[in-house]
């Protein structure tokens, strides 16, 4: 083994049920891609202190030609998650072997969970939650070429 | 024979939204490091803080490198609290160096120390 690179991708989500394109290009020094990790990077004024599908995405190898990820990513409130559970992300394994081209394609979708997840109104006069903008973050572990 | 180490890094951080550059080297009487935890005072500083480290020069973690990807919380237990390397990293004395960001969240006390740990063991390369 050459050695391990973790590379980062981060997009930014602005709207509610917003798409976002990814498309980037892995480094020359990238061999084979064997697993990613997705996290949602905000703060938000949520009743739930994990919203198990807080947005999907879909993600394709190649220049569109492997296509080996449709998932979910999780929302976790660090602050009411429970102290004794371990919150790391766990790894989603991957073998994409990466060839001539290098392109990672997809797309990121909100579910609208800040919405749907928002503490209940108190009141007629209380104002309609406001959607937060944040990031989702994505890591690729890959081995070195 | 000395066979665990958990070499601690102390970084300061200021202000809200610092970017702080810390460098170091690696204890050299132990030759790989097994793994990294990186320990905050306050759940809440761990929205979106993250790290970068470069052990003799390669790059482990990127920029923007999240560090909840790198805790986890107090109940769980010492030895499964590290993010263990799966490739073999050269520790014996090797010059490291990182960047560690504040994600400048409300409600966050400042200063504070961030504080991370490397595993340091004299198991020999697989």
């Amino acid at each position: 083994m050459n050695g391990i690179r973790r590379l980062n991708k981060t997009i930014e989500v602005y709207r509610p049920l917003q798409v976002v394109p990814i498309d980037f290009r892995f480094p020359g020094d990238v061999s084979a891609c064997f697993g990613l990790q997705a996290t949602v990077v905000g703060r938000f004024p949520v009743d739930r202190p994990v919203i198990p599908a807080f947005g999907e995405y879909s993600l394709e190898f190649e220049g569109k030609k492997i296509h080996p990820v449709n998932f979910i990513v999780p929302w976790v409130s660090q602050e009411v998650f429970s102290d004794a559970t371990q919150h790391r992300p766990d790894l989603l394994p991957l073998a994409v072997q990466v060839g001539t081209s290098r392109m990672i394609t997809g797309f990121y979708h909100d579910l609208d969970r800040q919405r749907l997840d928002a503490p209940p109104r108190t009141s007629d006069l209380q104002e309609e939650p406001v959607f937060q903008p944040y990031s989702v973050r994505f890591t690729f572990h890959c081995y070195r070429a | 024979m000395k066979d665990h180490k958990f070499q601690l890094i102390r970084i300061g951080v200021g202000a809200s939204g610092a970017s702080v550059r810390y460098t170091g080297e690696t204890d050299k009487s132990y030759r790989r490091i097994r793994g990294i935890f990186v320990a905050l005072p306050e759940p809440i500083l761990e929205y979106g803080a993250t790290l970068s480290l470069k052990v003799g020069g390669v790059d482990v973690f990127d920029d923007d490198h999240d560090v909840r990807l790198l805790t986890c919380g107090q109940g769980v237990a010492p030895n499964q609290k590290f993010f263990l390397f799966e490739e073999y990293i050269e520790a014996s004395g090797n010059a490291f160096e990182g960047r560690f960001r504040d994600a400048g969240i409300q409600g966050a006390t400042y200063p504070y120390e961030a504080k991370i740990f490397l595993w340091l063991v004299n198991e020999q390369e697989s």
